[in-house]
């Protein structure tokens, strides 16, 4: 018992406030950065602890498939380690770069959103760095198929991202067993908000449709200090995945509670303490 | 002399606030206003999810999918639970444009509190499911038609919605409408971009969002009172559109 205590409190001290507030079992953005952030995949990446079915102190977060123990490298990799990778799906991530090392999905064909009161162009299928979260968060790819693994079967069959209520990891209907690829509806993405010519959409500038990107600061000014404008997070111009969620945690970026998101949701001061601030950063209701 | 200032001290307090209080809710955005539920009970009953100023009508991701696909309408990322009534439609035999045998677009999405049948509370897929408790559904005054016979589904005689307006023999014409691509609101945003795919919708006069809507009116997108909104005449919310 007294090892156990002594392990606790080192491993405590050693992770700093992280393990902390690390107690929420789905991984809710801290904003510290990545390092024991949701993204971290090192194993054990927040130093919490668990006890196995023998009392024996085991890893909380086991991410034992990332074999080098590496952050970046599980979606980016200098050099030719993820060179297959990325030639083999070049046309879509070359475009983006990004030194991408991590296997993409194959789908091809999302159902995209559609809207009748959408003005800016939605791209016939997922393109720009959107295309690299669904490379996970599709559902169909193993986490551990980077670094020209990719044709590997999965050495951990819980490595591909599933969804239930409370561990929402997978995109699109996934509760109910498939359809992860159905955006129709839930997922405005690779939309175009402008891309400086605000004319292309009437809604931009307008009340009632959307801010003006160019300096639009995100939810709580204060508390986002350091927090990107709206028209930073654009890519060319588009709203994509990361538009909303900030994946690498930044500090200072996140609002803490929440998934990831460049502001608030709720009133609640773990859900950001902005009602609505995310989408009210953007829309101009 | 100098003094004499200050005897118009109140006076000044009083024009400087009152700008404040006639706006107040108004006009400002949704947050304040009518639509914002952010602080009602029934909107904190999830600790996941509560306490949101746009989950209630509009969610990202797959939360209110089924909702949605209950809705089959109009995007928006709609996320609360559509009423199933059927309504009898606004008729008249003056109107030149044609109406849908049913509400659709965007007024189903208002209808789906508005008529009084769906709970407010039915939004989402936290505990309540898209079901939600009917002592908070909508009464009275909030209910559309509930003035004229008390079933709340009855559009006849007084709500025209998901009529067409854009190629109509009347546009054009005195008497009959304005070309829609023409006209402006007060606050000089298109009456066209208020259509909804050449439709009359709820939307068309209100707007629900609060911001550009005439203080102390239903969000209405011009005053209908002399000096309401700043309009020169009354109803001014019927003339943008109606060439009389």
């Amino acid at each position: 018992m007294r090892k156990l205590l002594v392990f606790a409190l080192v491993a405590t001290f050693a992770f700093g406030a992280t393990a902390l507030v690390a107690t929420d079992a789905d991984a809710r953005a801290m904003a510290n950065g990545i390092v024991g952030s949701a993204h971290d995949f090192t194993n054990n990446r927040d130093g919490s602890v668990a006890l196995d079915a023998e009392n024996n102190l085991i890893p909380n977060r086991d991410e034992s498939w990332n074999y080098r123990g590496e952050i970046c490298r599980v979606c980016h990799a200098p050099h030719d380690k993820g060179r297959t990778a990325w030639s083999s799906w070049g046309e879509e991530v070359g475009e983006t770069g990004l030194l991408w090392n991590h296997a993409l999905s194959q789908t091809a064909d999302y159902p995209m959103y559609a809207s009748s009161s959408l003005e800016g162009e939605i791209s016939n299928q997922v393109i720009g760095k959107s295309k690299l979260c669904l490379s996970c968060h599709d559902g169909t790819v193993a986490l551990n198929a980077f670094d020209g693994q990719q044709d590997k079967p999965a050495t951990d069959p819980d490595a591909v991202l599933i969804q239930s209520f409370s561990n929402g990891f997978t995109i699109g209907p996934g509760r109910t067993g498939s359809d992860n690829d159905f955006l129709m509806g839930t997922h405005p993405i690779s939309v175009a908000y402008a891309a400086g010519f605000y004319d292309e959409n009437p809604k931009v500038g307008r009340n009632g449709g959307l801010h003006i990107p160019d300096g639009q600061v995100f939810g709580n000014l204060v508390k986002m200090t350091g927090a990107p404008t709206v028209d930073m997070v654009l890519e060319q111009g588009m709203v994509q995945c990361h538009s909303c969620h900030d994946v690498h945690d930044s500090k200072d970026v996140n609002a803490v509670g929440t998934r990831l998101n460049r502001a608030g949701q709720g009133l609640a001061e773990n859900r950001g303490g902005d009602p609505s601030g995310l989408c009210l950063s953007c829309h101009n209701k | 002399m100098k003094k004499a200032y200050w005897n118009y001290l109140p006076l000044l307090l009083i024009c400087l606030a009152f700008p404040l209080v006639a706006s107040a809710g108004n006009g400002l955005g949704i947050k304040g206003s009518k639509h914002d539920f952010s602080g009602e009970d029934w909107n904190n009953g999830t600790l996941q999810y509560g306490g949101e100023v746009c989950r209630v009508c509009h969610a990202p991701h797959d939360r209110g999918l089924d909702l949605w696909r209950d809705a089959d309408v109009s995007g928006l990322l709609w996320n609360h639970k559509m009423s199933t009534a059927e309504y009898s439609m606004y008729s008249s035999n003056s109107m030149a444009g044609t109406i849908e045998d049913q509400p659709i677009g965007r007024s189903k999405l208002c209808l789906s509190c508005h008529d009084g049948t769906v709970a407010l509370d039915a939004f989402g897929d936290g505990p309540n499911n898209g079901n939600g408790d009917m002592d908070t559904a909508l009464t009275g005054r909030f209910v559309i038609g509930a003035l004229k016979d008390g079933s709340n589904l009855d559009l006849r005689g007084h709500h025209p919605i998901s009529l067409q307006y854009v190629d109509n023999d009347k546009i054009g014409t005195n008497g009959g409408l304005h070309d829609p691509a023409d006209q402006t609101w007060y606050d000089l945003s298109s009456v066209a971009l208020s259509l909804e795919q050449g439709r009359v919708e709820c939307h068309s006069c209100h707007d629900v969002h609060n911001r550009v809507s005439v203080p102390n009116t239903q969000v209405l997108r011009a005053g209908i009172r002399e000096g309401q909104g700043g309009a020169e005449h009354a109803s001014l919310l019927c003339l943008t559109c109606h060439n009389k």
